[in-house]
């Protein structure tokens, strides 16, 4: 009985961490949304300037999915190009890095004091002071449910089945790979997998490899995830999306070719730094910018190849179309 | 594992923020649990009360039904508020919702009395799943309702966690016994702590919670606990405040009747708290459930007591806010002396009244064009709140024109009054079209449904059309113009075609495209318009012809659903 106790705790842990995360982010882009708009319709200009605003924005927001689903909705409505919006979804990979730095700042007990403030703010009947309220509330919870994980952890850490399901994750960087982009598409959040990578490396759970591994596959996860927005969106930002999958899926294959040295150089930084989830950040962050800058590189090519695509089709949907409104 | 091996109440601090933050934490989980409850409940709830005008009992049998499921009885005092303003119900009317939300209140310290603590964990994850991985608003919001209740739970554990080392406290200590000694300061405690969180159900959570770690008696408990029934009632005050006398009426009703239950309690506290620890033999030392049958006790007590000598409150609160009672305004404007004295009055009335709610009814119908091109809840949550209106409507007028008393069987009134019937019928029968339309625009937006322009374009045509043929109708119908109200009609003849139209078109895209690309709503949206219009083509026949109806229903003829 206690086992499963410990297993819930671990599971109610991670629920009340996303649970707070979602609740922290709701309650930002509620804060910022008319800025948030306001500022990504207006990075037109440079390449380089949508990249950093789709960073700005991101840290802005602690979301990356929530600026890829607004560039969406930018690009359906003409007000970005497919070039602009293909450089702030890479800008929001880099800006969402900042949450797996939050995530290692240490205030423990001080988690149940932001939710009994924040709490006290919700109260109030201005809806700006309420909002700031619920974030200050998801905040705390979100603490709360990453030391009741821990906790539930610590206990759980010795027994058979749990070393066995470690050992699996760690044996190959394949697998804790694959690991990593499952967790993230089941909790439809990498930031959380992330934290999770964290909290079992900081532990001693697993090594520094297949953490590193798990950060991997939680990137590509959630860019698949976002792919959901693609439904109802106009061709142009469909294939936006499609590339922003295609890039993640290419960036993290590279990077697990190379995972070995990678992790080393991540070692090395931990020696300077020693603070485990704080490596787990940086890595998330250096894999992040690097890809960004390769993709720097290739990013006219790939616009104008998938805009000549585009035009192909369009031609042809164009005259369906016609058809059903003559009919 | 438990809690307290990641919060040890050690230092003052830790303490301060271990109960503080508990705290926050269950009052949290219950804010979130009563708002997944009420989004789940939807407007039934607030339909529910308002139609529980009849006797006394069914008053009190709703407002109980309506408190266990809302799990909040500010909410439902504070829908009975705003029910009394909007005229849709009296302070009379009232009386029994107010007394049976007391009781239903009691529901939640049951809840709290359950020994779910070693589940709360599994709760948690329990509905995370359910908001996780279905797509189904309604099982997300059953999880989002799960989840606060856990995290209410995890809230209860952390304040015994942090509230056990200050038992031991010597100033803890002694304002306990000094709250067991003097029973006013502990209802004084009860109704300012509730009053500040304007909820009795978390007041008494914390107060049962209390009572379990051992640190406050049975005798200081009750009064605190009667305090709470008090303090609820301010939520109820605060929001009546700019609203109409009857409204103010009712929610000074619902604080008398706390606070009179109070002072009988008081008087009696002795056998009170007698009778409960003689319970505690059976229920064991602090177990929570003692204080929820002590408060259920108090409510259940206090309402029998009630239904004696309510009338005597409602007499004295009439006192105190003076102004004639008014039954409702709508009941007033249908004067009855005026059936007796002049018939064509009562009906001149009646048509007046009638318009109103035919503009109610035009409301929805802008409200459910906007609603189509917006995913604004709120738009759909006003052609609700119109709906009920024109349902009341619908209803007073009806019984009032059944009173009319025409003199000869086929004079002027009669007739007058068949046509305004027939109007009333049709009107609502709009009305509950615009209510279909909106419901299936909202499982447009629900499903998600792509919004394809050749769809989109042709239902805001066919409502522009509408709109103005549904202006037209109340037009002839206010004027009794027959140019109007053959307009009227010629324009029903085009919308029937117009929607042939449409639904060939429609067939042709499925036939081309396949289903899928087709709006799986547009027939029933298309009959529903098409209805709108059959039935103001009902109304302005009848300004015509006023004898129309009655001949076509001997051929069969008229549209009638």
């Amino acid at each position: 009985m206690s086992g499963i106790y410990h297993v819930l705790a671990v599971a109610g842990g991670l629920t009340l961490f996303l649970f707070g995360l979602n609740l922290m982010r709701s309650a930002l882009i509620k804060l910022n949304n008319e800025k948030l708009k306001g500022i990504l319709s207006k990075a037109t200009g440079s390449k380089f300037r949508a990249l950093i605003t789709g960073i700005l924005a991101t840290v802005l927001v602690q979301s990356s999915s929530g600026v890829t689903a607004i560039s969406v909705a930018l690009i359906c409505a003409d007000l970005l190009t497919l070039s602009q919006g293909l450089m702030i979804m890479i800008g929001a990979n880099i800006g969402t890095t900042a949450t797996a730095f939050i995530f290692t700042l240490q205030i423990e007990k001080f988690s149940l004091v932001f939710v009994i403030l924040g709490y006290i703010l919700l109260l109030s009947r201005k809806e700006r002071i309420s909002t700031i309220g619920t974030m200050i509330v998801g905040f705390g919870i979100l603490f709360l449910g990453i030391d009741i994980m821990n906790a539930g952890l610590s206990f759980i850490s010795e027994s058979r089945y749990f070393l066995n399901m470690m050992l699996l994750l760690s044996e190959n960087a394949l697998n804790s790979f694959l690991g990593g982009a499952l967790i993230s598409a089941l909790l439809q959040s990498s930031s959380v997998t992330i934290g999770l990578s964290q909290n079992l490396y900081a532990i001693g759970a697993i090594g520094l490899k297949p953490a590193v591994g798990i950060m991997l596959g939680a990137n590509v996860g959630t860019a698949v995830a976002s792919l959901v927005v693609a439904v109802s969106s106009t061709k142009e930002a469909k294939a936006a999306l499609y590339v922003n999958v295609l890039f993640n899926l290419v960036g993290g294959g590279i990077f697990l070719i190379v995972i070995s040295p990678f992790s080393k150089l991540i070692a090395l930084l931990e020696g300077f730094i020693p603070n485990k989830k704080l490596s787990i950040a940086y890595s998330h962050l250096i894999f992040n910018v690097l890809t960004a800058f390769l993709f720097f590189f290739i990013h006219d090519k790939v616009v104008l190849f998938v805009q000549k695509r585009l035009n192909s089709r369009n031609k042809l949907t164009e005259k369906k179309h016609y058809d059903m409104i003559i009919s | 594992m438990n809690l307290n091996s990641i919060f040890i109440p050690d230092t003052t601090f830790a303490i301060v923020s271990i109960v503080t933050g508990g705290l926050g934490l269950f009052l949290y989980g219950i804010n979130l649990m009563s708002d997944s409850l009420k989004k789940l409940a939807g407007s039934r709830m607030k339909a529910l009360i308002a139609k529980a005008t009849g006797t006394l009992f069914k008053g009190i049998l709703t407002g109980a039904a309506v408190t266990c499921l809302i799990q909040s009885s500010s909410a439902t005092t504070v829908i009975v508020v705003g029910l009394i303003s909007a005229g849709l119900m009296t302070f009379r009317q009232s009386i029994g919702v107010m007394m049976g939300a007391n009781i239903g209140t009691t529901v939640t310290s049951f809840l709290i009395g359950l020994k779910v603590s070693n589940y709360s964990f599994l709760l948690l994850a329990l509905g995370a799943v359910l908001y996780l991985f279905f797509k189904s608003k309604k099982l997300r919001e059953s999880g989002t309702l799960i989840f606060g209740f856990a995290i209410l739970f995890v809230g209860l554990e952390l304040m015994s966690l942090g509230l056990e080392p200050l038992t031991e406290k010597a100033w803890f200590e002694g304002a306990m016994v000094s709250l067991s000694r003097h029973p006013l300061l502990g209802v004084l405690v009860g109704s300012g702590l509730t009053a500040l969180i304007q909820s009795s159900s978390a007041s008494i959570g914390v107060l049962q919670q209390i009572f379990a770690t051992g640190a406050i008696s049975l005798e200081a408990a009750l009064p605190i606990l009667l305090g709470c029934n008090i303090g609820t009632t301010v939520t109820a005050l605060l929001s009546s405040l700019g609203a109409s006398r009857e409204a103010r009426k009712s929610a000074l009703f619902h604080l008398f009747f706390n606070f009179f239950g109070t002072v009988a309690f008081l008087i009696l506290l002795t056998p009170y708290t007698k009778l409960f620890q003689w319970a505690e033999i059976f229920l064991g030392e602090n177990n929570k459930l003692t204080i929820a049958f002590a408060h259920i006790f108090f409510n259940a007590l206090t309402t029998i007591l009630f239904l004696f000598i309510y009338r005597y409150l409602e007499k004295l609160i009439g006192r105190i806010i003076s102004g004639k009672a008014a039954p409702s305004e709508l009941v007033e404007k249908l004067n009855e002396s005026l059936l007796e004295k002049s018939p064509v009055l009562a009906l001149e009335s009646a048509k007046t009244q009638i318009m109103e709610m035919g503009g109610f009814t035009l409301d929805m119908l802008v409200s459910v064009k906007t609603y189509f091109n917006e995913d604004n809840e709120k738009l759909y949550q006003t052609v609700l709140d119109n709906e009920e209106k024109v349902d009341y409507y619908n209803h007073v007028i009806h019984d009032y024109l059944l009173k009319v008393r025409a003199e000869e069987a086929n004079g002027k009134v009669a007739v007058t009054q068949a046509v305004l019937m027939d109007a009333l019928q049709d009107l609502e029968r709009i009305a509950d079209h615009c209510v279909n339309l909106a419901e299936f625009f909202k499982s447009r937006y629900e499903m998600k449904a792509e919004n394809l322009p050749f769809y989109s374009e042709r239902i805001n045509h066919f409502l522009d059309r509408l709109t103005g043929q549904v202006q037209d109708t109340l037009q002839c119908f206010k004027t009794e113009n027959k140019e109007i109200a053959r307009k009227v009609v010629l324009s029903e003849g085009e919308i029937d075609k117009l929607e042939r139209k449409y639904r060939q078109e429609h067939l042709s895209v499925i036939g081309q495209s396949g289903a899928g690309a087709a709006d799986v709503f547009f027939a029933d949206i298309l009959s529903n318009l098409e209805r709108i219009s059959d039935h103001c083509d009902n109304i302005a026949r009848n300004i015509i012809d006023p004898h129309y109806l009655s001949q076509e229903i001997t051929k069969g003829k008229v549209f009638n659903d």
